[in-house]
Parts: structure tokens; sequence; C-alpha cells
């Protein structure tokens, strides 16, 4: 399956990282699992956590421009904001997720 | 490969950043992870690290807790603590540092700035430690360097328990209840480190070097009292929660105090260990106890024992508050405690050595005219040796 518009780490091509930053990536789906099965249990405390583990997370691993999605979900969490503000923010976050590609981007590696 | 013997401790509840850490430290340094605040709490006595990478927020205990658990812990001073966190506000920070975090790192982080940081760290803590025993080796020679012409080695020990003595009893003198409670504590403690010795698991650990420095350090447990405002220390009422928080503040502060006299003394292994004692003798085996919460076997030996040793006697003794317990009763009530309170292999010490602790305990009994009468004689000697 191609993803539109695939996002990769600026630290895929690290000597030492890279495979750190690879079985990050393996592991990306299961925590976007983890998260939507925890805002459709409603346990917000529960999101609230996985939200700020992956705020500090991604951006260490080389995905800074997930950041801020991951922070804005985290938020919304924690002020329990309206629900139809929550759901934006995890869309937001989890098709970004979604478009992460192992490798670096062609650009680059080029 | 690894180029250098510093060791890092890295302690974060998501794996992902702990395998980031791991692959950016584990080429340089010595490394082991903690997925929680309570496993890092339990390794911190056997791999000793010399720099701890701290998350905040942690199921369990968090960050600012286990940092304010290692500061309180022997040696904590000297660790290295950097906080990583993906908290980054101002009071968050402030409180970071408030626990006693050395550095905040904010995730996510840049890990070439992390690198950086921890190696500065490193760097800073060998310079200090390179300072500390500078100014101990030049400390240590000064007293004998102005003695070297009256008082012997040994003289200058002798002289040295007399003046520790002297530093307990005034912290004894202030509470007119206590009476010979140290002649008995010291004893009962001694009972049970020599019944130890012999049998159960710690045989190996306790030698004859343990046994006398733990002889010579008992009784400064309670030296902290020295700090503790007299209008607290000596309310006959029931004390305030507040008043209560300020005396637990007696394990602190006599550890503080013992570090300091130990760090200036030529041969102190006793006055390091009086002041782990100090500082645990308030620990409970459960983990419920005071001031770090450390539970079982993070809690130092000789304050496993001590802590027997002082709970028996002020159980058999009279109190304005209370009756005194009789033997038979208080030994119920400790073997009640096994597990609890107590360690269950001091507990069993305990059971097999009753009757000793039994005999010595009629043999030494409460009376002023004993103590009064030591504390002139020590006076007495401390100005021979001054004239000598």
């Amino acid at each position: 399956m191609t993803v539109m518009n695939p996002i990769y780490s600026t630290m895929a091509d690290d000597p030492i990282l890279h495979e750190i930053v690879e079985m990050f990536i393996s592991e990306l789906p299961d925590r976007i699992d983890t998260l939507l099965g925890q805002t459709r249990a409603s346990d917000w405390e529960g999101a609230c956590r996985t939200a700020h583990q992956l705020k500090g997370a991604l951006g260490s691993h080389g995905f800074d421009q997930l950041t801020p999605a991951a922070m804005n979900l985290e938020r919304a969490l924690k002020h329990k904001e309206p629900l139809a503000q929550m759901q934006v923010a995890l869309e937001e976050l989890v098709g970004l997720c979604r478009r992460v590609q192992p490798g670096c981007s062609p650009a680059e590696c080029s | 490969m690894t180029t250098d013997s510093k060791r890092v401790l890295l302690v974060d509840d998501d794996p992902a950043i702990l395998n980031l850490l791991r692959a950016l430290f584990q080429n340089e340094y010595l490394v082991a992870e903690a997925r929680s605040g309570e496993e890092a709490l339990a390794m911190l006595m056997e791999y000793r690290p010399h720099l701890v990478i701290l998350d905040i927020m942690m199921p369990g205990i968090d960050g600012y807790e286990t940092c304010r658990c290692i500061r309180m812990s022997p040696n904590g001073g000297a660790i290295q603590v950097v906080m990583v966190s993906a908290k980054s506000s101002r009071p968050e920070m402030d409180l970071a540092f408030a626990v006693g975090a050395d550095d905040y790192v904010i995730k996510p982080f840049d890990p070439l700035e992390l690198c950086s940081r921890v190696h500065l760290h490193l760097r800073l803590r060998r310079a200090l430690d390179v300072a500390s025993e500078q100014t101990s080796d030049y400390g240590s020679m000064l007293p004998l360097r102005s003695y070297s012409g009256n008082l012997s080695a040994d003289e200058l020990s002798h002289a040295y328990d007399i003046t520790v003595g002297a530093l307990t009893k005034v912290a004894e003198f202030r509470d007119a209840e206590t009476g010979d409670h140290l002649v008995r504590m010291r004893a009962y403690t001694q009972i049970l480190a020599e019944e130890l010795s012999c049998r159960g698991p710690y045989c190996e650990q306790i030698d004859d070097q343990f046994l006398d420095d733990l002889f010579r350090a008992s009784p400064l447990h309670d030296i902290g009292k020295i700090g503790i405002p007299d209008a607290i220390l000596l309310k006959p009422g029931r004390l305030t929660q507040v008043e209560y928080e300020v005396i637990k503040r007696h394990t602190i502060i006599g550890a503080h105090l013992l570090e300091h006299v130990a760090s200036g003394a030529p041969a102190a292994g006793f006055l390091r260990m009086a002041a782990t004692i100090a500082r645990f003798h308030h620990e409970r085996f459960d983990g419920f106890g005071y001031p770090a919460g450390l539970i079982g076997s993070e809690i130092p030996l000789p304050a496993r024992i001590v802590a027997l040793a002082d709970a028996y006697d002020a159980i058999t003794s009279i109190r304005t508050y209370k009756d005194a317990v009789p033997p038979q009763l208080a030994k119920v009530m400790v073997e009640g405690d096994s597990g609890r309170h107590f360690d269950p292999a001091v507990v069993e010490a305990f059971q097999s050595r009753f009757g000793a602790i039994v005999r010595l305990q009629e043999q030494v009994e409460d009376r002023w005219s004993v103590v009064q009468g030591a504390q002139a004689f020590m006076q007495s000697e401390l100005l021979n040796i001054g004239t000598e």
C-alpha cells in the first residue's frame, strides 16, 4: 500500500540510532491502537498518558513535525475539552502517525 | 566498547525511550535500566550510579519523588540527576530543581544535546570528587600535625570516641525520659549483631570490623535531635502533624552532621556507619517508614538492627504518656511486626537471644546518678586529654 506524503525520521540515516528508530516505527501502530482503544473506552486518563508519551517519543526519534499534534491531543485530554475537539486532535495525530515510514526521505537519501 | 567506568542509570516507563537512551550511552558508559521509580530506588544501593537520567511521569512514584529519595539515600548527594521529561512548564521545572535535580532536559530531546549534557555532568562530578579528596586529605593532615607532639593515633581515636560520646549525651540530656536508653540500646544492638554474625543470611556481612563499628555507631542514632527545637522535642502532649514532620527531620539532620564529621576524621568507618544508622533507623521493612520509605534489603543492615533494638527499648520503658510493657508482651509485639516494621532475620536473632536481652535489661536501670556520673567522667577525661 502506498502512503500519501510519507513522513520520515530525521535520524533515519544516523549510523548508531537508525535501528532504534526502525524499532520505534514498527511499534508505532500498537501505540496508536492503544490510544484509540483508550479513547473508545473513555479512558481519558490513560489516553492522556499515552499522548504524553508520544509527545516525548516521536520528537526524540526524529519526528519533530508530529510533536505539536501529540501536544494538542494531550492538552485536549488533560483539560477535558469538548468531545468534538478531542476527536479532531486525535484524528490529526493518528493520521500523521499512519504516514510515518521507515527509511529516509528520497530527497535526503539521494 | 566501554571506554569509561562511570555508571549511568536510565529510568523511564517508555521502552522506546529506554532503547534510545541505551543506544546513546552504552558505548561510553556502563548502563543499567529501570522501568519505574521504585525499581530505580531498589537498584540504587547495589548499582551505585554516578548519574541518573530520570523521567518524571511514571506509574507508581513519579520522578520528583524518586529524585527526592535518591537525594536522601546514602551518598545520594554525589549522584548527578538529569531529569528528562515531556513536562515543560516552568512550575514543573522549578519543582524538579527543588527536589534536587541537577539538570532538566525537555522531551522530545535532541540526542546530541542530551549526550553533551551527560558528558558535562560526569566531568563535573569527577572534578568535584577530585576537589573533595584533596580537601579531605588536607583536612585529615591538620589535626595530626597540630597534635603530633602530644597524642598518638590511638589517643586521637580515643579522644574522638569521647568527644562523640559527649556529643551523644548532649542530645540525650535534652530528653529527661531517656535515661539509660543508650546504654541498653547499644547492648541490645550488639547482642543482635553478634547472633546474626553466627547464623542466618547476614553472617557473611558481619565481621569483627562491622561489630566494632556498630558498637561505636549505634548510640549516635538520635544525634539529630540536637537540631529539633525544645518546644517540639520536649512537648508533653500529642504532637501536631507539622510538629511530627519536624521531629522526623532528626534523621536527616543527624546524618548530615555525622557525614560532615566523618569527612574530616582520619579513620572514621564507624562515623560513616553512624550516619547511615542516623538516617535510616526509622525506616520500616515494609517500606512505610521514613525518611526515604526504603523497603526490605534497601535499608542498610546496621539500621535494620538498630531499629529493632531501639523500638524494643522504647516499648519496655516508661514514658510520660505510657507504662512500660513487660518483656514477654514486648516480645510478642516485636514478633507480630516481623516483616512489617522489622527484618524477619533480625526478629529471629532477637528470639534466639531473648534470654540474654532480658538479663541485660534487668542489670541496667534508669538512674540519673549513673548517667550524670558518666557525663562528669567524660568531661574530666576530655579535660585531661586537652592538657596532656
